[in-house]
């Protein structure tokens, strides 16, 4: 039987409630005919909110903490870490397009094609988009191609073409009527027949425009600090990094401080603050679904059609679900994510629950939290100390997450820290015999109750 | 409306000293007395966190002397669970380590030398009245006079090993009662200061006790925490409140693991912990004419002083059935078998190892020791 391909789509910083849904303002033909050929996870959380972290719950099917990758070009897999490249090695040929940062960190495997790794601000309208519609005529089969759109990455650049209302109102859905161009471009060069499709995205992002009165507005625009902020990288050496992180943490001070004056007389929900106050330097840091909660779709001529699914899928779950699909005899050894076979034909599944965890900051200590997706609740604290900021959603009836109930359900936290508990993230310090300091507290309280 | 609750906490006290005191006998006929009741852990400080947070050592983070600091910040006890649920919570302790101060509102400490609990008490009681400001009350209150006896009277006299303490046993059991009457005579007292108090509608009253005291019963023994014989292990709670019984009492076996799911429905919280004990409200609450029996309770302790201390991690482990006990002493890698209904005192070590009951309860203490 002839081997399938795949095609692994990821649409950096794509959000679910953006490609799917009541939510859904942009024009995305090409993905909405996708929809109705395939099979849509509509609950499917990232265990991150960054790329490294996304690629790595992707390709291993582990939680990223576990994989030894953790941030920036500073980390790689730990090699004991099989990849679903490793599995899939020697009956495939790779090909792809990726960031820069992938070739760093070890995950992926060695491809066939060249140019793979591209500069951060390489967008499909720069040349890429034709040159993968060209690299498909030549690919040889059975291939695997993993492509990592950046068009949505942070900082956004829209192809004049694509900035018109007839596009969408707000940057981002403009942004993303051009990327569903290229995906129909791109998807028209691909035999689906003989291949199975996955797109997804690595995570979520916020979106600092509003739609106010139905007119959008962006509370930074023509500011030239949000220009100014992320370019600081590019201006400044690489000896001179310590200024560059000061200069860059005082500028966005400064632009949170802009920015909270222009809503200051905007009448706006909770969420909507949180999406436009959002910053990439903010040192307290979330986990709410615009970060986690990303599309996932598969299609594959052997897949039912225009179904969709709404129990919990976890971005884990990809590489082993694509195991499955492909009939390969090769299955991980150890592996968080499970395949989703079972959803996909309507068999009753326990219900699942999804480890999400912060990507640090680069530059300084961030304030991380940790947490715990299910169907139906969201849960996330800090990552060193579960009783700071603990924060509990019911996301059946607060989609927005703008209620946090974790004061007055000590239940369901305490049902979220069992699940932290059983995927053994880190040692807990619960565990830890006591130290010296302690024994003398301990021994002196016991002396206190008379029992020296 | 949510009931106050209050927990009294008699530390040390026997069940089988209560006939010794008068006003306890008068306060037991305002209520349900349950006094077949295993405590997890002999000792106050492991078995006062077993009973608020519902959950064995292992899993609430103290299984151990030395463990007193860890309990797991991953799980809810009741203050904290009780503020979540809109109530003022408050405690007066021996210690500021006995319990941790998560979700007390006051979480406040007395001098167990020093203090008058008499008056301290009713004065702690008007406090929290005042700052609660409506809210519901959840109070935890601890006589420290057994304690207290026992520690100048017998801790600072004689070494564990003394023998002319295990020789007096009726002169102990005397002074021990002595102490037990001071309890009874405290707790008929803070029941009036909290009627006084416009606590009687609406409120239910815990006094319970956290482990008993040994007299001497058996060499190693000094006060408890070392072994699991009844004296130390077989504890009593007294329900006393609206809608709960009057005047009645069980000798059915119970564990302090059901203490939290009993006061989860008490109190109607809309919550789903998972516990591993099962509630007796409905006995409580007289919807049941008797009190179901459990199969079995488990116990385990790790001594401070005495011939096998392990004031790190328990090694002294216990399976109670109604009718039998099973001890393993890790230390000593040995077995002890006991038939409760003929030998009431546990002179009398049956253990073989070959009777089916005791396979049973050995493999059902083994299998709490190994779980995950």
């Amino acid at each position: 039987m002839k081997q399938k391909n795949i095609l692994i789509i990821i649409l950096d910083s794509i959000r679910a409630d953006k490609f799917f849904g009541k939510n859904k303002a942009s024009k995305i033909p090409n993905i909405e005919k996708l929809i109705e050929k395939g099979v849509y996870f509509e609950n499917t959380t990232s265990p991150s909110d960054g790329t490294l972290l996304g690629w790595a719950g992707i390709f291993t099917g582990q939680y990223p903490f576990r994989t030894g990758i953790t941030i920036g070009g500073f980390s790689k897999i730990n090699k004991n870490i099989p990849t679903i490249f490793d599995l899939l090695k020697e009956e495939y040929n790779f090909y792809g397009h990726l960031p820069e940062v992938a070739s760093k960190i070890g995950l992926f495997p060695k491809f066939e094609n060249k140019n793979v790794f591209f500069n951060k601000y390489t967008n499909f309208e720069d040349g890429l988009g034709e040159e993968i519609i060209s690299e498909f005529s030549n690919l040889k089969s059975p291939w695997c191609y993993i492509l990592h759109s950046y068009d949505m990455h942070f900082p956004i650049k829209l192809a004049e073409k694509f900035d018109q209302e007839k596009y969408g109102k707000t940057k981002y859905d403009r942004v993303m009527a051009s990327i569903d161009h290229w995906l129909g471009r791109i998807l028209d060069s691909v035999n689906l027949d003989e291949t199975l499709l996955i797109i997804t995205a690595d995570h979520g992002t916020h979106i600092n425009e509003l739609l106010i009165d139905d007119e959008s507005l962006d509370i930074e625009k023509d500011q030239m600090l949000n220009s100014v902020a992320p370019k600081i990288g590019k201006i400044i050496p690489e000896k001179l990094l310590p200024l560059k992180s000061k200069v860059f943490f005082a500028l966005e001070k400064k632009r949170k401080k802009q920015k909270e004056k222009n809503i200051s007389n905007l009448n706006l929900e909770p969420h909507e603050v949180r999406q436009v106050m959002f910053q990439r330097g903010d040192l307290d840091k979330f986990l709410y679904d615009e970060n986690v909660h990303v599309p996932l779709l598969f299609v594959d001529s052997e897949l039912p059609k225009n179904i969709k699914i709404n129990k919990l899928a976890r971005a884990i779950d990809i590489s082993p679900t694509i195991l499955d699909l492909i009939n390969s005899d090769h299955k991980f050894e150890k592996s968080d994510g499970s395949s989703l076979m079972q959803e996909i034909h309507g068999d009753t599944v326990d219900e699942k629950f999804g480890f999400i965890e912060n990507t640090p900051l680069i530059q300084k200590k961030a304030n991380l939290v940790i947490g715990i997706r299910t169907k139906k609740y969201k849960y996330f604290r800090d990552s060193e100390d579960p009783s700071q900021r603990v924060y509990l959603f019911d996301l059946e009836i607060d989609e927005f997450e703008e209620n946090n109930i974790a004061d007055s359900r000590p239940d369901i936290v305490e049902k979220m820290e069992k699940y932290i508990s059983k995927i053994n993230y880190k040692i807990s310090s619960d565990s830890i015999i006591p130290d010296k300091k302690e024994t003398k507290i301990i021994k002196n309280e016991l002396k206190k109750l008379g029992y020296d | 409306m949510k009931p106050n609750i209050i927990f009294i906490l008699l530390d040390g006290a026997r069940w089988d000293r209560i006939t010794k005191s008068n006003e306890f006998q008068e306060i037991c006929k305002e209520g349900t007395l349950l006094n077949n009741v295993s405590t997890a852990m002999p000792y106050t400080i492991g078995s006062i966190n077993v009973t608020f947070s519902g959950l064995y050592g292992k899993e609430n983070g103290i299984d151990g002397y030395y463990k007193m600091l860890r309990l797991k910040k991953t799980i809810k006890n009741f203050p904290e669970i009780f503020q979540s649920q809109g109530y003022f919570t408050g405690c007066d302790v021996l210690t500021d380590k006995i319990i941790p101060d998560r979700g007390f509102d006051i979480h406040q400490v007395h001098d167990e030398y020093n203090d008058d609990l008499f008056q301290r008490h009713p004065e702690f009681i008007k406090k929290c009245l005042k700052n609660a400001q409506e809210k519901p009350l959840f109070l935890f209150l601890y006589f420290s006079k057994i304690h207290t006896n026992t520690v100048s009277e017998v801790l600072k006299k004689y070494e564990w090993n003394d023998k002319k303490f295990y020789e007096n046993k009726e002169e102990n059991l005397e002074r021990y009662d002595s102490g037990f009457k001071d309890a009874g005579k405290y707790s008929k007292f803070i029941l009036n200061e909290l009627k006084k108090n416009n606590l009687k509608e609406n409120t239910i009253v815990i006094f319970f006790s956290d482990h008993g005291t040994g007299i001497g019963e058996r060499f190693g023994e000094r006060n408890y925490g070392s072994f699991t014989y009844e004296e130390t292990i077989r504890t009593f709670y007294l329900f006393i409140g609206d809608g709960i019984q009057k005047n009645r009492q069980s000798d059915s076996l119970r564990a302090t693991i059901d203490i939290f799911p009993t006061l989860m429905n008490l109190c109607n919280f809309d919550l789903e912990f998972e516990r591993p004990g099962s509630s007796f409200v409905d006995y409580l609450l007289n919807k049941e004419n008797d009190l179901e029996q459990k199969s079995f309770t488990f116990s385990e302790t790790g001594a401070l002083h005495g011939p096998y201390p392990s004031p790190d991690i328990s090694n002294v482990f216990a399976i109670k059935t109604p009718k039998y006990k099973m001890m393993y002493s890790k230390a000593q890698k040995e077995w002890q078998f006991f038939d409760l209904q003929n030998d009431s005192m546990e002179k009398n070590n049956i253990f073989t190892g070959k009777t089916n009951i005791e396979l049973e309860l050995k493999k059902e203490l083994e299998n709490w020791l190994n779980r995950e």
